[in-house]
C-alpha cells in the first residue's frame, strides 16, 4: 500500500497492523503527535507505550510490541496516485509471562548501534522456558540468538491465538490475519 | 524482566480508537520512567551511551523498546 502524501501512506500501512493487533487486544498503539510525517525520518510505534500488555487466554500471557519506520518516497508511481509508502527498519515482539519472565521473542534491528548489535533477524526463548535445562548452554541459551526470516506481526499474533490459547477478539480471526500479513510482510520487505 | 503496568501517564488524551499520542516532551518523560524501570538510569544516560555503543546487551528487549522511544523525543 501507499500514498498520495506521507500521512496517508502512514495511516494506510499502518491500519493492517491496527486490524492485526485487534485480533487480540483493545490497546492501542502510541504514536507521535499529529503532525505530518517527514520523509526519511525515522519514527515508531509502541502497543500500550511500549509496555506489555495482558493477553485473554488459556495462560497469563503478555505481549510487548514495537515498531520503526522511515516515510519513503515511492519513485515513478506519482502519476498514478501513489508516491509515499511505509518502510519498517526495526521490530521485538515479546510474549512474557504475567510477572515479566521473557518467554518468546522476535527482534529485528539492523540499524541497531553498538559492538553488541545483531542485525539479522532473530528468536530467543526465553528463560520462562529454558530455565534449569542443561541441554545446551546450561543457564544461558536465552541469549542464543536464533536465525528467523523477517516475522510480520500478523505471523506473531497467529501464534499466540492457534498455539498459545490466546483467545481471539473477533470470530473471523484468521481472515483478518491472513489479509493484513501479506500487507505487513510486503512493507517489511520493501 | 519488565511486568504489567498503568499506563504511562505521559500519553495524550485521545478518542481515536486505534491510536495514543504522545508529544516530544511526552516522549523524553516516556522514556525517562522506562530506562529507571528497566535499567535503573535516566533517559539522558540511556541516549548517551546507547549512542556511544555503551548499553551492554543492544539485542535484549528492553534495551530494544527504549532504543524505540529516542525517535518519538526527536519528532
Amino acid at each position: 500500500m501507499t500514498g498520495r502524501s506521507p500521512n496517508e501512506a502512514f495511516e494506510n500501512d499502518i491500519q493492517p497492523l491496527r486490524d492485526a493487533l485487534g485480533c487480540i487486544t483493545h490497546f492501542r498503539l502510541l504514536r507521535q503527535e499529529r503532525q505530518p510525517f517527514r520523509v526519511n525520518i525515522l519514527s515508531s510505534l509502541g502497543l500500550n507505550s511500549f509496555r506489555p500488555v495482558p493477553l485473554r487466554g488459556a495462560f497469563d500471557l503478555t505481549l510487548r510490541v514495537g515498531l520503526e519506520f522511515r516515510i519513503k518516497r515511492v519513485e515513478g508511481e506519482v502519476s498514478s496516485g501513489a508516491g509515499y509508502a511505509v518502510a519498517f527498519v526495526s521490530y521485538s515482539y515479546q510474549y512474557s509471562t504475567a510477572n515479566g519472565q521473557d518467554i518468546l521473542s522476535f527482534h529485528w534491528a539492523p540499524e541497531s548501534l553498538g559492538p553488541t548489535a545483531i542485525r539479522f533477524p532473530h528468536a530467543h526463548i526465553g528463560p520462562a522456558i529454558t530455565a534449569g535445562q542443561t541441554v545446551l548452554r546450561p543457564g544461558d541459551l536465552h541469549r542464543a540468538h536464533i536465525p528467523t526470516g523477517q516475522i510480520s506481526l500478523p505471523a506473531v499474533i497467529r501464534l499466540a491465538i492457534s498455539e498459545f490459547g490466546v483467545t481471539p477478539l473477533h470470530d473471523d480471526w484468521a481472515a483478518r490475519l491472513e489479509a493484513t500479513e501479506t500487507v505487513h510482510s510486503a512493507e517489511l520487505h520493501g | 524482566m519488565s511486568r504489567v503496568a498503568p499506563e504511562t501517564t505521559t500519553v495524550e488524551e485521545s478518542a481515536d480508537p486505534d491510536f495514543e499520542y504522545i508529544s516530544r516532551e511526552g516522549a523524553i518523560a516516556l522514556l525517562d520512567e522506562l530506562a529507571r524501570e528497566y535499567l535503573g538510569i535516566g533517559g539522558d544516560e540511556f541516549v548517551r551511551r546507547y549512542r556511544a555503543g555503551d548499553i551492554g546487551d543492544v539485542s535484549d528487549t528492553d534495551v530494544m523498546m527504549l532504543a524505540m522511544i529516542i525517535p518519538l523525543t526527536e519528532q
